[in-house]
């Protein structure tokens, strides 16, 4: 079952296009990667999804529910955390866990209070005294406190220590494993790398990839190094077919192989090679292709 | 009761959590001025009605601040109308309206805390209602506070009242009435603004507009005849005290552009746009 459903959706400010004809569908239990560079709209598709921003064009859905008109219903299973987080100066974690629990007619006591001490947070301090890292935990124990079916993050892990990063990496693959989906808005390429099942890519408002991570990294090519045992060796041998060089002279060759590594490794096997090493599947270079 | 199934305790208590400061500073501002009024003026009053009030300039003056024409004689009735009268009462009833109507959305959206708040799964149609509760219920305490700040300085200065305790009650609801409408231009000024400072600029120039047409309409005809549009035409405490009528029918005005304004706002939020600036 597909969590969120966009379809064909438009939205545009004035002239500007936030997004234009993008449609995409999130399956249910999957952490969904959404990547683009700054201004693709990225922030635009996720207002629309949590009923900020009504569609010029097309629509989208969450469980099924129509965003814009059932927006309170949608909410009721959603957690979010905005990229430019803003809480009240005068609230406390143990303040906005209380009230956040009122609103939703859920006590969150406890589960707020497990995420504060989780995350290592004091549960009594005030936002207007909070470093911008502890917003960012207090704005996750926010959004997961409820035990939301699905989670959207908007840039998470931005002013989180590396420790921290750990913990909520471990604590979204925990969501994901108990049922729940996760849309990660991330500029951070290896984190998407790490954590996403899939990721959809936006530049300009429109959607230029939605992959796998698995079907990304077969088209991703490889880089290879040779060292030779002598430069005459090297200067002897043919290059082989499927191989685009980037450096080749004296004892070191280096390229990127292009289609199946069958020809190159049975060439290989033949030459008198000191040193061969095959580098994994460059992801980052690829979605800096499609962002640029 | 439509209203009520749109409230929400938690978004109830968030606005109170955020306004019953700045209630509680115009509640007591309001008090001490009245109190002190009331101790202070009957001092003054023989002395005014003697001089003062003889030159025909401050008679005029009075009047457009009355609203109706007064006497040579300064009467309890019109000394006790200061208390009511006064722009410094004014100003505090509208900058309590103004400051506590122009937190949603204007106030949230300047701050970037809209999202967080509409990230909960309630409609804007309970975020507008809830935060309109809590200002009627601030409004009624700030004006009845007022209210007994004005009878507690009348008795110890011992002036002569001019009106019953019902009679400066229905003062007082005449005034809430204006407070309330001020809540409903201010709601809706915040409904169609991304920013908070415009909406109060927006709002405070439409009442400053309004107190000088009633105050000039006493000085020229043209100006009368556009007064009707002025919020502060119908809140004539003057009528209630001297001539004793009923404020009902200049509420009704008061509370249908309230509630007017209100419902646009409230329409208007549901179905804009809403992006944090």
């Amino acid at each position: 079952m597909d969590v969120v459903t966009v379809e064909r959706l438009t939205k545009c400010y004035g002239r500007r296009v936030g997004v234009e004809d993008l449609s995409l569908r999130v399956p249910e239990r999957m952490m969904f990667g959404f990547l683009g560079p700054n201004g693709s709209g990225k922030t635009t598709a996720i207002r629309v999804l949590l009923g900020f921003l009504k569609p010029n064009v097309g629509e989208a859905r969450v469980f099924g529910f129509e965003c814009w008109s059932k927006s309170a219903q949608i909410k009721a299973e959603v957690g979010y955390l905005p990229g430019d987080l803003r809480l009240p100066s005068w609230l406390t974690c143990r303040e906005a866990v209380r009230l956040f629990g009122r609103v939703r007619r859920r006590d969150l006591t406890k589960t707020g209070g497990d995420l504060a001490e989780e995350f290592g947070l004091d549960p009594n301090v005030r936002v207007q005294a909070m470093s911008r890292g502890m917003r960012q935990k207090l704005g996750l124990v926010l959004a997961l406190a409820h035990q939301p079916r699905l989670l959207i993050l908007d840039e998470p892990t931005a002013s989180l220590d590396p420790l921290m990063q750990d913990k909520l990496y471990g604590r979204l693959r925990a969501v994901v494993a108990a049922g729940g989906t996760v849309l990660l808005s991330s500029h951070t390429l290896n984190e998407v790398e790490d954590l996403c099942s899939r990721v959809a890519i936006l530049r300009n408002g429109r959607l230029v990839a939605d992959e796998s991570l698995d079907r990304l990294r077969s088209q991703a090519r490889r880089k290879v190094t040779i060292r030779w045992q002598s430069a005459t060796d090297a200067l002897r041998a043919p290059p082989p077919d499927g191989v685009d060089w980037i450096e080749r002279g004296g004892l070191q060759w280096r390229g990127v192989v292009r289609g199946p590594m069958t020809n190159l490794l049975r060439w290989a096997a033949q030459q008198p090679i000191e040193d061969f090493t095959l580098e994994s599947p460059d992801l980052a270079e690829i979605f800096r292709g499609f962002y640029v | 009761m439509l209203l009520a199934c749109e409230m929400n305790l938690g978004l109830i208590q968030k606005a109170v959590r955020e306004t019953w400061a700045s209630t509680l500073s115009f509640a007591a501002g309001l008090f001490v001025f009245e109190l002190l009024l009331g101790l202070i003026l009957p001092t003054f009053q023989k002395e005014f009605s003697e001089k003062i009030l003889q030159m025909e300039f401050i008679q005029r003056i009075l009047a457009a601040l009355l609203g109706a024409e007064v006497g040579k004689v300064l009467g309890p009735a019109i000394f006790s109308m200061i208390g009511w009268i006064h722009p410094l009462v004014l100003a505090l009833i509208w900058a309590h309206a103004i400051v506590v109507c122009t937190r949603v959305p204007a106030g949230e959206l300047d701050r970037g805390t809209l999202d967080v708040l509409l990230a909960l799964p309630v409609t804007r149609t309970n975020v507008y209602v809830s935060e309109s509760v809590v200002f009627i219920i601030a409004s009624l305490l700030v004006v009845g506070v007022g209210l007994v700040g004005n009878v507690v300085g009348n008795r110890i200065s011992g002036l002569e009242r001019a009106g019953s305790l019902r009679q400066l009650s229905l003062v007082a609801l005449n005034l809430f009435a204006l407070s309330l409408a001020v809540g409903g231009l201010s709601s809706f000024l915040s409904s169609v603004c991304d920013r908070r400072g415009r909406a109060i600029g927006a709002a405070f120039a439409i009442l400053l507009a309004s107190l000088f047409t009633s105050s000039m309409s006493t000085f020229n005809a043209i100006v009368k005849s556009a007064s009707v549009v002025s919020l502060l035409n119908y809140y004539r405490p003057y009528r209630i005290l001297q001539e004793q009528s009923s404020p009902l029918g200049d509420m009704m005005v008061l509370l249908a552009v309230g509630t007017v304004l209100w419902v646009i706002g409230a329409v208007v939020f549901v179905r804009r746009d809403l992006r944090t600036v």
